[in-house]
């Protein structure tokens, strides 16, 4: 069981990758490793006002940690997602530091499922 | 089965790669990371089925479908995003692809089924041209040629080319069709003569394409032609 409202149950995912843990591993590590790149430069283009870009890196972690995270997450970065492409950057800015911490909360109890 | 990979992130590209991996079934991916890199191994290899991600650095949204569709018209096409718009879904499959999935939702069996279904489901498109083809060959009496070989050319060039479809040019066609005195038996064996000739150098998918839009054609063309005839009986009446 974890206890993160961003990360699906462990059990689930596992079910839902044909019952092995190794390939939920795998691919939890391929994500972890991948992520982080891809929101910093999102955070980078937010602040530099090119909200397209930041809209299609944000996209990439969407579609990247998209295999582990819940609705609630998911939801959350949509939101960002869609203000930065509609030009509305001064809202996704303030909405940024809630979603990456958000996001390290599921890397942390991702990490924390496969360590298990 | 042979299955090309759209997607410009390496990673989702080897989480799809183990995917297929696991479900067996003799999958080869091969992956390309641009629209320019798609286009230019479609020129060196036939693939039985494209799995495309909707946001590469040279191309975006529904217009890549339509672009991978015109590269390889009878390859199957299955799109693989991190969006869940069923609208985007809904424009994606009318722009030619069979199928459309969501990342967050994609597991390996509901990979492999869907890249199945989309082969199987193109596949059985086959038959169903074939007898169009056939019925379109059993209209075509030969009465087009006693129509202008002008008139003839032209049909064939207007049918041919989306582009001109239901503009001034085929209005002008049609116009001058009514001025030849051409009967609609006539203009239906113009018509299933020109499909022909049209078919022989297309493609399957093109052809399912053109079928799927030409019987509106020569329903316009004989409308058309009808209301010139109406307005000159109109006009004879009157004077």
């Amino acid at each position: 069981m974890n206890e993160c409202p961003y990360l699906q149950p462990y059990e689930d995912l596992v079910k839902k990758f044909g019952g092995s843990e190794a390939l939920v591993a795998k691919i939890a590590n391929t994500l972890l490793a991948s992520w982080g790149a891809d929101y910093k430069e999102f955070a980078d283009n937010l602040r530099a006002g090119n909200g397209e870009e930041a809209a299609r890196k944000l996209h990439r972690v969407k579609g990247a940690v998209g295999y582990f995270v819940t609705d609630e997450l998911h939801q959350q970065i949509i939101e960002v997602e869609t203000l930065a492409k509609e030009g509305r950057l001064e809202e996704a800015r303030q909405q940024e530091p809630g979603l990456l911490g958000s996001l390290e909360r599921f890397d942390n109890a991702l990490r924390a499922a496969i360590e298990r | 089965m042979k299955v090309l990979y759209l997607e410009d992130v390496l990673e989702q590209a080897e989480i799809v790669e183990t995917f297929l991996e696991l479900v067996g079934g003799m999958h080869q991916m091969t992956h390309a990371e641009t629209f320019a890199e798609t286009r230019a191994k479609l020129k060196e290899e036939r693939f039985d089925v494209a799995l495309l991600d909707m946001e590469v650095p040279d191309g975006s949204g529904v217009d890549l479908v339509t672009q991978v569709r015109e590269l390889a018209p009878a390859m199957p096409i299955v799109v693989l995003t991190a969006s869940e718009s069923p609208k985007l879904g809904v424009a994606c499959l009318q722009a030619g692809a069979q199928d459309f999935l969501s990342k967050r939702e994609l597991t390996p069996e509901r990979l492999k089924k869907s890249l199945l279904y989309a082969v199987m489901r193109s596949e059985s498109e086959g038959p169903d041209l074939d007898r169009i083809l056939s019925r379109v060959s059993s209209l075509h009496d030969g009465s087009y040629a006693e129509l202008s070989e002008r008139s003839v050319s032209r049909y064939k060039d207007i049918l041919g080319n989306p582009k001109l479809l239901f503009t001034v040019e085929h209005w002008t066609l049609s116009q001058a069709l009514a001025n030849e005195g051409a009967t609609s038996e006539q203009v239906l064996a113009l018509h299933a003569h020109s499909l022909s000739e049209l078919c022989k150098e297309l493609d399957r998918g093109r052809m399912n394409h053109l079928l799927a839009t030409s019987e509106l054609v020569a329903l316009a063309t004989v409308a058309f032609m009808a209301d010139k005839y109406r307005e000159s009986a109109v006009l004879t009446k009157s004077s």
